[in-house]
C-alpha cells in the first residue's frame, strides 16, 4: 500500500498555496485596473483593448470587475478552506485518537474494578477533581465532556450486569443529567435526538415527560425516536399510540418491535383488545398479536 | 438585423442567468440537504435494519457482455454486501467469450428448468442456472440471447423474486452498506410510496482496492477521468439532491439504482429502444405514478455508494458522450408531453424544463453564443474588450461552481485523503473550460447529428483499465 510522505504533503500544500497566490494576484490585477491607476499591466491591456477595437456596446466594466472581484474573493476563501480544513483535520485527528485511547482505558478500569459499587475516588461529584487517569480538564472542557460522554455511551452499550450500572452512576456522577435539560430544549433537531437517546439509553427517568411531550415535535427523527423511547419507558407501551394521527412506517415499526421483545411479558399488553381504542393501527397490532403469540420471526416475515 | 442581435444577445444573456441561477440554487439547496443526510445518518444504526423482519427481499440484477477477466471477482464482490434479504441475479447477455463458462465452473450451476412467467418482454433466455453449492444458494444465472443492457435488465425481472429491484453494473464496486443506505428511505416514509432510489456513483480509476474493496480514494491520474470526476461531483452533489428535494429528479444512474418491482411491472420494465434506458424508465414511473395519482417519491442517497471506472480514452469518452445526448434527445421527445403539463407536477413544471434548457439545449446554445461572439467581434458589433469581459465572467463563475463542488465534497465525505489529490482536481477544474468543456460540446452536438442521421446507431463500447490492486 502506498504510503504518504511528509514531502507529498508539503507538495499539497505547495499547490494549495500556488493557486491561493495566483487568485490573489489575479484579484489584485484586476483591482488595480479597474481603479485605473498606472498599474503598468493594466493600463497597457484597457489601452491595448480601447485601441484596437472600437464599438458602440460596451458594458459597464466596473460592474464586470466587480463580479470577477466578487468571484475571486469565493475562490480564495473555498482554497483557503480546503488548506485550513485539510491542516485542521490533521492535527486534530491524532488528538482525537490520543484522547480517545485514553478514555476507554479508564472506562476499561471502571468495569474492571471490583467493587460492586462506583468509587468516589473516580471523581467528586460537586467538583471533578484529578483522579486516577482523568484530569480536571477532562470534566470540564466542553470537548473532552463530549468526547467523554461518547465514549461512554459506546462502552455502556457493550457490557451488562453490575458493571453497567457503575457506568450509570458515573454518568449521573459527571452531571451529564443536567445538561440534558438544556439539550431537550434545544432547536437543532440532532441535538433533540441525541438528549432521547441519551435518556433512555442511561434511564434518566426525571426526563421522560419530556420525552413523551417530543411524540409529536416538529421533527419527523425526533417524533420517531421520541415514540420508540415511550415504547420502552411508559408503562403502558402501546399508549403513545393514541397521540399519533398517521399510520407507522417499516421502521419504525421495526423499532418498535424490537424494543418489546426486550420487555418483560408482564409489561406487553393484549394486542388484539386495543384494535377498537386505535383502529388506525389495527394492521400493526395484528402484526405484533401475531409475532408475540406465535413468536415466530418467519411469520412476520411473510406479513411485512 | 439588429432587431435580430438585440434579440438574440438577450436570450443568451437570460439563458446565462438561467443556467447560472440554476447551479446556484442547486448548490445551495444540496449543501442543506446533504449535510441534513449525513446528520440524519449519524443518528441512524443501518446495522438493526439488517436484523429486521421488516426488511424487504431484494433482487440484485447484474448484466454481463463479455465481463470474462472480472465476472469471478465482480460476482464474488456482490455477493459479499451486507443484506442478508438478497437474491443476486447475473444475465449473461449472449456474451461471444467464456463468461458463461467460468460463472458455471466457479459457482457450480446447474440447469434449473422451473416454470416462469414472464411479465415482460425481452430476447429469448436460454437457460436458467442456480447454484448446486448452497453457499451461493441466493444466486441465480441467466443466459440469454444478446439484446442491449435494457432487454437483459428486462430478463433479469422476469426471474426475480424480490419486492425491490437493484440494478448495478457488473463491474462496479459496492459500498458494504449500499442497500441498508437505499432501502432506508423506503421503510422510513410512511406519507409517500418510495419507488425508486439513486445514489452517487464515484470514480475508480487509480484508487488502491484489495479484494474487491475500496482502500483508497485517488484522483485519477489521466486527464480525461479527472476532468470526469469534477463532473460527476457537480451533477452528483449539486443536481440530484436538489431535484429529488422536491421530487424532481428525472435521472437514475444505471450505475446503481433500486426500483419497486411492482412499479417496474407495472411500466413495463426498461425500454428495449431506448439508449437513455436509465432516464428512460424513471421518466416512465413519474409518468406512471403521475397519472395513477400516487403519493410516490423518487429518492436520491447523498453519498457516494458505488465506484466505477470512467472513461480514459478520448475515443470511448467522446462515445459515451455522444450516447448520453442521443439518450437524453430520444427520452426528452419520448416524453414530450409531460413539458410544462401541471399534471405531472414538478417534473413537468420544473425538472423537464430545466433538463430541455440546461441538457438538451446546452450545446447547441452554447455553440451559437460563442459563434455570435466571434462574429460580434469581427464585424464590430462588439468590441474585443467586451468579448474578454463576457469570457472571463462566464468561465469565473463555471471556476466557482467546480470549485464549490469540489470543497463541499471535500468537507462532507473527505474521502481525497492525500490532500494532493484535492490540488490535482483544483488544477483540472481551472483549465476544464478551456480543453474539456469545447470536446463535450462537440460530442454532443455529434450525438445530434447521429441522432437525426443515423437511427440505428448503438452504445459503442467501454474499454476499461481495471482496477489497481493494493500490493
Amino acid at each position: 500500500m502506498k504510503t504518504f510522505t511528509t514531502s507529498k504533503k508539503n507538495n499539497l500544500r505547495a499547490g494549495l498555496l500556488e493557486i491561493l497566490i495566483g487568485l490573489s494576484v489575479a484579484t489584485a490585477l484586476i483591482y488595480y485596473w479597474q481603479s485605473n491607476s498606472a498599474f503598468t499591466i493594466g493600463a497597457y491591456l484597457t489601452s491595448l483593448f480601447e485601441a484596437s477595437f472600437n464599438s458602440s456596446i460596451v458594458p459597464d466594466f466596473k460592474i464586470f470587475t466587480s463580479v470577477w472581484i466578487l468571484i475571486i474573493g469565493v475562490l480564495i476563501v473555498l482554497t483557503a478552506s480546503v488548506l485550513i480544513h485539510s491542516f485542521v483535520r490533521n492535527n486534530t485527528a491524532s488528538k482525537i485518537k490520543e484522547r480517545q485511547t485514553k478514555y476507554q482505558d479508564f472506562f476499561a478500569d471502571v468495569v474492571a474494578d471490583e467493587s460492586t459499587e462506583i468509587s468516589t475516588a473516580y471523581f467528586s461529584q460537586n467538583q471533578p477533581e484529578l483522579k486516577q487517569h482523568l484530569s480536571k480538564e477532562d470534566f470540564t472542557d466542553p470537548a473532552n465532556r463530549k468526547a467523554l460522554l461518547k465514549e461512554l455511551k459506546a462502552t455502556y452499550d457493550l457490557i451488562s450486569g453490575s458493571e453497567k450500572s457503575k457506568l450509570r452512576e458515573l454518568y449521573f456522577g459527571l452531571g451529564y443529567v443536567d445538561e440534558l435539560k438544556t439539550k431537550f430544549e434545544h432547536k437543532k433537531w440532532n441535538v433533540r435526538v441525541e438528549a432521547i437517546q441519551e435518556a433512555k439509553q442511561f434511564g434518566v427517568k426525571q426526563m421522560y415527560p419530556r420525552i413523551f411531550k417530543l411524540v409529536d415535535d416538529s421533527d419527523d427523527l425526533v417524533r420517531r425516536n421520541a415514540l420508540i423511547a415511550r415504547v420502552d419507558l411508559d408503562d403502558e407501551p402501546m399508549s403513545f399510540l393514541g397521540d399519533i394521527d398517521y399510520i407507522l412506517c417499516k421502521w419504525e415499526r421495526h423499532k418498535i418491535l424490537s424494543t418489546l421483545v426486550k420487555l418483560p411479558s408482564h409489561k406487553l399488553p393484549n394486542f388484539s383488545s386495543l384494535y377498537h381504542i386505535y383502529p388506525l393501527h389495527k394492521d400493526f397490532l395484528e402484526e405484533l398479536g401475531n409475532y408475540f403469540d406465535q413468536s415466530g420471526y418467519a411469520k412476520v416475515l411473510q406479513m411485512a | 438585423m439588429e432587431t435580430f442581435i438585440y434579440y438574440f444577445e438577450n436570450g443568451i444573456l437570460v439563458y446565462c442567468i438561467f443556467v447560472v441561477s440554476t447551479y446556484v440554487i442547486q448548490g445551495l439547496v444540496a449543501t442543506f440537504q446533504v449535510k441534513k443526510y449525513l446528520d440524519r445518518s449519524s443518528l441512524i444504526n443501518d446495522h438493526e435494519l439488517l436484523e429486521s423482519p421488516y426488511l424487504p427481499k431484494i433482487s440484485l440484477i447484474a448484466p454481463a457482455f463479455n465481463e470474462s477477466p472480472v465476472v469471478k471477482d465482480a460476482v464474488r464482490s456482490l455477493l459479499s454486501v451486507q443484506y442478508f434479504n438478497l437474491e443476486l441475479v447475473i444475465v449473461n447477455d449472449g456474451s461471444t467469450d467464456d463468461t458463461l463458462e467460468k460463472l458455471i465452473n466457479e459457482y457450480d450451476l446447474q440447469v434449473d428448468n422451473t416454470p416462469v412467467t414472464t411479465h415482460i418482454k425481452s430476447n429469448p433466455v436460454r437457460n436458467k442456472y442456480v447454484s448446486s453449492n448452497p453457499v451461493y444458494a441466493n444466486l441465480i444465472v441467466i443466459d440469454k440471447e444478446n439484446g442491449r443492457k435494457a432487454d437483459a435488465v428486462n430478463a433479469g425481472i422476469n426471474y426475480c423474486s424480490g419486492d425491490y429491484i437493484a440494478i448495478v453494473d457488473l463491474d462496479g464496486i459496492l459500498e458494504p452498506n449500499t442497500f441498508t443506505k437505499l432501502i432506508e428511505p423506503i421503510l422510513s416514509n410512511s406519507k409517500q410510496r418510495v419507488v425508486a432510489v439513486g445514489g452517487i456513483i464515484g470514480a475508480t480509476n487509480d484508487s488502491l482496492f484489495k479484494r474487491g474493496k475500496l482502500i483508497k480514494i485517488k484522483t485519477p491520474e489521466s486527464f480525461y477521468p479527472r476532468v470526469q470526476v469534477i463532473e460527476y461531483l457537480r451533477s452528483f452533489l449539486f443536481g440530484r439532491p436538489a431535484w429529488s428535494s422536491y421530487n424532481g429528479l428525472m435521472l437514475i444512474s444505471g450505475a446503481l439504482g433500486l426500483f419497486d418491482r411492482e412499479i417496474l411491472f407495472a411500466v413495463d420494465g426498461f425500454s428495449h429502444d431506448s439508449i437513455g434506458e436509465d432516464m428512460d424508465v424513471v421518466m416512465k414511473i413519474h409518468k406512471y405514478c403521475s397519472e395513477m395519482k400516487m403519493n410516490y417519491k423518487i429518492d436520491f442517497i447523498p453519498i457516494p455508494l458505488c465506484w466505477t471506472e470512467l472513461p480514459t480514452e478520448r475515443k470511448v469518452l467522446s462515445s459515451q458522450r455522444n450516447r448520453w445526448m442521443r439518450g437524453t434527445i430520444q427520452v426528452m421527445v419520448k416524453f414530450r408531453k409531460m413539458f410544462l403539463n401541471p399534471k405531472y407536477g414538478m417534473v413537468g413544471m420544473v425538472s423537464y424544463p430545466a433538463w430541455f434548457f440546461s441538457e438538451l439545449c446546452a450545446p447547441i446554445i452554447e455553440l451559437a453564443g460563442m459563434a455570435f461572439i466571434i462574429f460580434s467581434v469581427i464585424y464590430g458589433i462588439i468590441n474585443f474588450q467586451s468579448a474578454v469581459i463576457i469570457f472571463l465572467t462566464v468561465y469565473l463563475i463555471c471556476l466557482f461552481v467546480s470549485f464549490y463542488a469540489i470543497t463541499l465534497y471535500n468537507f462532507l465525505f473527505y474521502k481525497f485523503q492525500d490532500k494532493n489529490d484535492l490540488y490535482m482536481l483544483f488544477k483540472a477544474a481551472m483549465v476544464e473550460a478551456f480543453i474539456y468543456h469545447p470536446q463535450t460540446i462537440w460530442w454532443s452536438l455529434r450525438g445530434y447529428y447521429i441522432h437525426i442521421t443515423d437511427k440505428t446507431a448503438g452504445w459503442g463500447n467501454m474499454t476499461r483499465v481495471g482496477l489497481k490492486k493494493q500490493e
